[in-house]
């Protein structure tokens, strides 16, 4: 072989050999989540050896770390679905309001100012949220449901999911503007030209249009709420309670999670275990929002031919 | 001699239009005429789509547009200040260059605007009024049987014959088109122009077209020729067809 | 704006009736949508002032100047260092640190001096005007050092310098401030070089094809998945499997690492994507290969919207705190993690935790922890929106 073909044969190993390394880093993103998906598959079925999983499912016990613990995840599932409930309650009008007056009303200087200040609220960390839900939201709750002649306990559901629909607000609002943006401009003028005022234009015309990107856009809300931890274990309550009455204490998902891992159980114990099937539940289901969240998105680009979202 | 049958005109008188300080329209005087077609032609760029969307107030709906002058309808200047340029869109209908249906079934497209000023109530009298719409505009017998599929599922030209029928629907006196047919091929194109002449002569709506389109001329009854944001002095008085 | 007038019936063909009320709701609906716009602007504004408000009142701590004896007995037992009618309003904490004061200066032994010694947390909460425990005899001399000017309340450093503790008014933020730079060194080192390869292989070299497109699809699924989930991983996993030690910066860093590759890859796509074709194909044309264009033309051009992503990835990680506590980062940590295997926690998680404990002190205390964490966070977020800006070139 002469130096040149040798050189030649050097430079296409260590090409192959870059490509490969640029290979494998792409691979770490699917190894993840596929680790994290068997992980905790792994450890939800050893906990489903121990405790009935139809239980898990349908029993409105949890009592952990008793002898004769059961494990029935009703009452949290009810939790997290009020409180949740209550967080899009917040966000999907005020995110929607907003969205609609910065792409539809507000000049392109306001918007430019506007939309990086909401950007601002997605930034603050949970624990911060955290923080002024309990201290400062919680407390309000109570003397406003006094002042009424209800009672609300510190840990009320509203004010976790008060807090946690703020804290979604920017999730809906941004991808909502995108979405109005995105729809031609075309339609409107049709409707002007038909003699439609502005506000009949976005009601009747572009919302509709824009249906899919703003229930995408609310899907992922959901998703985020329901994977919200920080801001429900420092504002919410610790006990499952089956109840739809949101000034009462009750628990999500998330809070329980962290409940059974930072006892002194076990690892192997159902008590640490239940974590892994709580944790099981909460993949699946963010993980079918998530894609049906996507198709939506992929669907209304298609249709609209927008490369902006 | 030109043939004097013209109703109720239009008068343009002294329209001037800025974009900011940018001035595109000059001082823009003529006649128009409410039962015939007009073709508005002229080069690109010359101002003719701004022209026609100041006759339906819709440059209005553009911030930095500064509008001098009169545009007199019915003996009412629709510039005036106590005039609704809402209103002003209800009697003045658009067709644009795009074919654009709402995102509803075919019947809702044509009923949405009548439904919404009160021309019409819901059930039969609306039902009459899509069918006509449809009818006037050569598409009813195509869709007759699936006017709730949406209308986005028509082919361009009938898509556009949907705006058409849409425009028609607010039983308006005058229609304007945006270069109507642009966008469809010339066979097509044509069929679109014939029909907005059919509309002129036998709905007595007078339509304005602004076209690039050359070839389909002899359609029109009146030509008018713009060029740099003016009116070319000899055009307003130019015939087509109609020329004796 | 179209300034209407009353529109007038006479003469005015264009005179419609029914319009008012059409106008009228589109009005209304106008201004709802400006009013949830503005709920979000005035929440903004209500959440800061709320925070700083209950914030600048921790960085000025109460300290009262009292007779310190230090010699055998009190060394032995710091409670005696100082008269029995004062051990009440003063720091056990401070008291239990003299034996490293005596070691700093150790002419202090046997010795009684007037020193400024940091106070009980329950007479800095009673000088600040919040709920408090002391005694009435205790108030009594604190009022009685009010007017004798042996009271002061000097800038809290303590916050800065010292690491967790059970004593309220001795509690700071360098341990938590030290295992945030050790966890986010890792996550950022395993983050960045991982994600900027990702996107390096997805944008110029990956093809048209299932496998790719596979790769996208998880890489949006790993975005949406809750962090908290991260933190079982990272317990299953590097703690279970692997046997790395539990509440380490190390673990911590690994876990963040996963969850901001999104954020990496997702803006370094970006930033190469903006990079126009015509620098490639002039690469090419010059006989370079498709590695060669990469690494020395293409690269280069995209850096700084790479980097400006990355520190926004930082800034997310920064703020992290549920996968932590999953892995363990909230346990006591009073002294600063020396090295990447000790246990650690990172500042969020210390937040966390003081916002659960009893004493009053602690609620000016996680608020003002707030405010240091927000300020590097919008610190942060400013520095990538002006590294964006001065490198933004206009192809």
């Amino acid at each position: 072989m002469s130096t040149f073909e040798s050189r030649k044969k050097q430079r296409e190993l260590n090409e192959k050999l870059i490509k490969f390394t640029l290979i494998g880093a792409a691979t770490i993103s699917i190894l993840t989540t596929f680790g994290i998906l068997f992980s905790i598959l792994f450890e939800a079925i050893e906990f489903f050896k121990l405790r009935s999983f139809w239980y898990f499912i349908t029993g409105t016990t949890w009592s952990p770390g008793v002898i004769g613990s059961q494990f029935g995840a009703l009452p949290i599932f009810a939790g997290t679905f009020v409180i949740t409930i209550i967080a899009l309650g917040v966000a999907i009008p005020i995110g929607l309001g907003s969205a609609i007056y910065m792409s539809e009303y507000a000049s392109p200087n306001l918007r430019d100012y506007l939309k990086p200040l909401l950007e601002v609220l997605a930034g603050i960390p949970s624990v911060v949220y955290g923080f002024f839900a309990a201290i400062t939201v919680a407390p309000l709750v109570v003397k406003i449901a006094e002042s009424v002649g209800l009672e609300a306990t510190f840990n009320s559901a509203l004010a976790s999911g008060i807090v946690m629909g703020i804290m979604i607000i920017p999730t809906i609002s941004s991808l909502s503007d995108d979405v109005i943006r995105a729809v031609p401009d075309s339609q409107r003028k049709a409707a002007f030209g038909l003699g439609m005022t502005h506000g009949e234009t976005i009601k009747d015309i572009v919302l509709p249009t824009a249906l899919p990107g703003i229930i995408s856009a609310s899907l992922l809300a959901l998703s985020k709420a329901l994977g919200e931890t920080i801001v429900v274990v420092m504002a919410a309550g610790l006990r499952p309670n089956l109840s739809w009455n949101p000034l009462e204490d009750m628990t999500t998902v998330t809070v329980t999670i962290v409940n059974a891992l930072v006892g002194d159980f076990e690892f192997s114990s159902p008590e640490t275990l239940s974590a892994f099937a709580l944790g099981l539940v909460l993949f699946v289901v963010t993980l079918i929002l998530n894609m049906i969240s996507l198709s939506l998105i992929r669907k209304f680009k298609e249709k609209y031919k927008v490369n902006t979202l | 001699m030109i043939k004097n049958d013209n109703k109720t005109k239009i008068e343009v008188k002294n329209l001037n239009l800025f974009y900011g300080t940018n001035q595109a329209l000059f001082d823009i005087t003529a006649n128009l005429y409410e039962n015939k077609i007009t073709a508005l032609i002229g080069p690109s760029g010359c101002g003719k789509s701004t022209f026609l969307r100041c006759i339906n107030r819709m440059n209005d709906l553009i911030p930095i547009v500064k509008i001098d002058g009169k545009i007199i309808i019915d003996n009412k200047n629709i510039y005036d200040k106590d005039v609704d340029e809402v209103s002003v869109r209800k009697k003045i209908g658009m067709v644009f260059q795009q074919p654009n249906p709402f995102p509803k079934s075919i019947y809702d497209n044509v009923a949405y605007a009548p439904l919404k000023h009160g021309i019409v109530k819901k059930g039969k009298d609306c039902d009459e009024l899509v069918e006509l719409s449809l009818i006037k505009s050569g598409l009813w017998n195509e869709v007759k049987d699936k006017l709730n599929q949406p209308g986005t599922s028509l082919s361009g030209g009938q898509q556009q014959r949907v705006a058409v029928a849409r425009a028609l629907a607010n039983q308006p006196s005058l229609i304007l088109a945006d270069e109507p047919t642009a966008a469809l091929d010339s066979h097509r194109g044509r069929q679109v122009m014939e029909l907005f002449a059919q509309v002129a002569h036998e709905s007595g709506t007078g339509v304005i077209v602004v076209t690039h389109d050359t070839r389909a001329l002899e359609v029109f009854d009146r030509i008018v020729e713009m060029e740099d944001g003016r009116l070319r002095p000899t055009s307003a008085e130019h015939l087509g067809k109609n020329h004796v | 704006m179209i300034k209407r007038k009353k529109q007038k019936q006479n003469n005015n063909p264009f005179y419609d009736s029914t319009l008012k009320a059409r106008h009228n709701k589109a009005s209304i609906f106008k201004n709802l949508t400006l009013a949830s716009l503005i709920f979000s602007i005035v929440f903004l504004g209500f959440f800061l002032f709320d925070i700083i408000g209950k914030g600048i009142p921790a960085f000025k701590i109460a300290y009262v100047q009292v007779n310190v004896t230090i010699d055998e007995k009190s060394l032995d037992d710091t409670r005696f260092a100082v008269a029995k009618e004062h051990r009440e309003i003063v720091s056990r904490a401070w008291l239990r640190d003299i034996p490293a004061l005596i070691k700093e200066k150790p002419e202090l032994m046997n010795t009684t001096t007037a020193m400024w010694v940091l106070a009980d947390d329950q007479v800095d909460q009673y000088l600040k005007g919040n709920n408090h425990k002391l005694k009435d005899k205790d108030i009594t001399i604190v009022e009685k050092f009010k007017e004798e000017g042996l009271i002061k309340t000097k800038f809290n450093a303590i916050l800065f310098t010292n690491g967790d503790s059970k004593t309220p008014e001795y509690a700071g933020l360098y341990s938590a401030i030290i295992g945030s730079i050790l966890t986010l060194i890792i996550t950022m080192a395993v983050a960045f070089p991982i994600g900027v390869m990702t996107a390096i292989y997805l944008e110029e070299f990956a093809g048209d094809n299932k496998f790719t497109r596979f790769i996208e699809i998880n890489i949006n699924n790993l975005a949406a998945i809750p962090a908290i989930l991260f933190g079982l991983l990272g317990l299953a996993i590097y703690i279970n499997l692997f046997g790395l030690p539990r509440s380490s910066p190390l673990v911590g860093g690994l876990t963040l690492a996963l969850m901001t590759l999104p954020i990496i890859i997702v803006s370094s796509r970006a930033a190469l994507r903006a990079v126009p074709d015509s620098i490639r194909q002039a690469g090419y044309g010059l006989g370079l290969n498709k590695i060669q264009v990469t690494r020395d033309h293409v690269l280069p051009l995209a850096f700084p919207g790479i980097l400006t992503g990355s520190i926004l990835g930082l800034a997310h990680a920064m703020g992290e705190t549920a996968p932590l506590i999953i892995i363990g980062m909230i346990a006591f940590i009073p002294d600063a993690p020396g090295s990447i295997t000790q246990a650690a926690t990172v500042m969020p998680a210390q937040l966390f935790t003081w916002a659960g404990m009893p004493e009053g002190m602690y609620i000016e205390k996680t608020a003002a922890g707030i405010m240091v964490l927000l300020t590097i966070l919008i610190s942060l977020n400013a520095i990538a929106i002006y590294l964006r800006k001065k490198f933004e070139v206009k192809w």
